[in-house]
C-alpha cells in the first residue's frame, strides 16, 4: 500500500451522485474536473519514503523503478505523486522497507550528507567490486540483502 | 596454549565503538525526512513499528552479536556470537579504524567522515590472560584466524566469560576484550563520539570527542 491511508477531505475527490444519501448532497457541490478526481492521489507516509530515498540517493528514475521493480520508469512519477500504489505486505514494499533502513542508518553514519549518494556510487572490493548501487540492481533481492548487511552490521559495526 | 593460562577474575570497564541504538536513531531520522504528522505516523506503521526499529538501549547493543546469524571474526567462524570490546577507548577506535578502508572507496580529493559512538560495559566473569603468549604464538595477532577461531571455541567449553588478548591493530601494548557470555556485560554507556576521516589513500584517522 504505496498509497496508504485515506485521503484527507481536501483531498478526497467528490463522490458521484449515485453513492450519496440524501443528506450528503451539498458535498456533491464542490466541483472537482473529471480528470484531476482520476488521477488525484495522496502523498502517504510510504511514499514520502520513497520521495526521501529517490533525493538521498539521487537516484533515476530508471534507477528507483529497477530498485522498486517496477517493469517501466515511466510509473515513477505517478508512484512519487501518489497515483500508484503497491500493498504493504508485497516484494515492493519489503525493498522500500530495506531501503529506508539502510538510508536511515546511512544518513547517521555520514557526518557530510551528500557524501551517503556518493558512496553508493563507489566500487568495493567486499562487494565483487560492484558499486552498492550496481550490486542492489544487478543481484535484486540477494544485492539488498547483501549491502544491508554491510551497512548495517559492518559499517555500523553491530 | 589455554590450559597454561590461569583463569582471572574479569572486573572491567571496556570499551567498543559502533552505532548509536538503532531505534532512537530512525525515529529521529524518519521525523527529520518526514516530520511529525500524518505521514510519520503511517510511514512508522509501514515499517512495522516503533518495535520493528531495532535495539534503544546500550544493554540491546550489547546482545546483538549473541543473537543469530551470527557475525563471523578472530574468535569465532560464525557459530557463536562474541562481543568484540577492548581495554581503553584508543585500542576500541584503532580496531575499527582498521577496517574502515574495507567499507568505503572514497573517490580522490574526497575524504568520507564516518560518525560512530564510543560505548562502554562493565565485564565481570572468569577470563584468561593469553596476552604474554604471543611471541610464542604470533598468530594470536595474525590476519588468519584459524587458530584464534579453534581458542574461543576452547574458550566457550571452558565457560569463560572472556578472554584478555593482545590488541592486532594496537601493537604492541593494546588490549582486546572478546567476551563470550552476554549475561557478563552490564551498566553500558555512552562515553562520546568518534569521528574518522576516510581519504582515497592512507589509513583512516580518528577524532574521540567525549561526553
Amino acid at each position: 500500500m504505496g498509497n496508504l491511508g485515506t485521503p484527507t477531505p481536501s483531498e478526497r475527490p467528490a463522490l458521484p451522485r449515485r453513492f450519496l444519501a440524501p443528506g450528503d448532497a451539498q458535498v456533491v457541490l464542490q466541483r472537482v474536473p473529471l480528470a484531476r478526481r482520476e488521477l488525484q492521489g495522496r502523498v502517504t507516509g510510504p511514499v514520502r519514503l520513497i520521495q526521501v530515498l529517490a533525493r538521498a540517493w539521487a537516484l533515476s528514475n530508471a534507477e528507483l523503478a529497477a530498485l522498486l521493480a517496477y517493469p517501466s520508469e515511466t510509473l515513477i512519477p505517478g508512484l512519487l505523486e501518489g497515483r500508484v500504489t503497491f500493498a504493504p505486505d508485497s516484494d515492493r514494499a519489503d525493498r522500500v522497507r530495506i531501503m529506508y533502513s539502510m538510508h536511515a542508518t546511512l544518513a547517521d553514519l555520514f557526518v557530510d550528507g551528500e557524501n551517503e549518494a556518493r558512496w553508493l556510487r563507489d566500487r568495493l572490493p567486499i562487494l565483487e567490486n560492484l558499486s552498492p548501487l550496481e550490486c542492489m540492481l544487478q543481484k535484486r533481492i540477494p544485492g539488498m540483502l547483501m549491502v544491508q548487511d554491510l551497512v548495517e552490521r559492518k559499517m555500523a559495526n553491530r | 596454549m589455554l590450559n597454561r593460562a590461569r583463569v582471572v577474575t574479569a572486573s572491567e570497564r571496556v570499551s567498543r565503538v559502533t552505532q548509536s541504538p538503532d531505534r532512537r536513531r530512525k525515529l529521529q531520522r524518519l521525523r527529520v525526512d518526514l516530520g511529525d504528522g500524518r505521514e510519520f505516523a503511517e510511514a512508522l506503521a509501514f515499517l512495522g513499528g516503533i518495535t520493528a526499529l531495532g535495539p534503544s538501549t546500550i544493554a540491546d547493543l550489547a546482545r546483538i552479536p549473541f543473537r543469530p546469524p551470527f557475525n563471523p571474526g578472530r574468535y569465532s567462524a560464525g557459530s557463536y556470537g562474541v562481543l568484540y570490546t577492548a581495554r581503553g577507548h584508543l585500542t576500541a577506535n584503532k580496531e575499527v579504524a582498521y577496517w574502515q578502508r574495507t567499507f568505503y572507496n572514497p573517490p580522490p580529493g574526497i575524504t568520507y567522515r564516518i560518525r560512530l559512538q564510543l560505548v562502554s560495559w562493565m565485564v565481570r566473569g572468569n577470563a584468561k590472560d593469553i596476552r604474554r603468549f604471543v611471541a610464542e604464538f604470533p598468530w594470536l595477532v595474525d590476519d588468519d584466524h584459524t587458530q584464534c577461531r579453534d581458542l574461543g571455541a576452547q574458550a566457550r567449553i571452558a565457560r569463560l566469560a572472556c578472554l584478555i588478548a593482545p590488541s592486532a591493530r594496537d601493537r604492541p601494548r593494546g588490549t582486546t576484550v572478546p567476551v563470550f557470555v552476554a549475561a557478563a556485560v552490564s551498566q553500558g554507556q555512552f562515553d562520546g563520539e568518534v569521528t574518522f576521516s576516510i581519504g582515497a589513500a592512507g589509513p583512516a584517522k580518528f577524532r574521540t570527542k567525549f561526553n
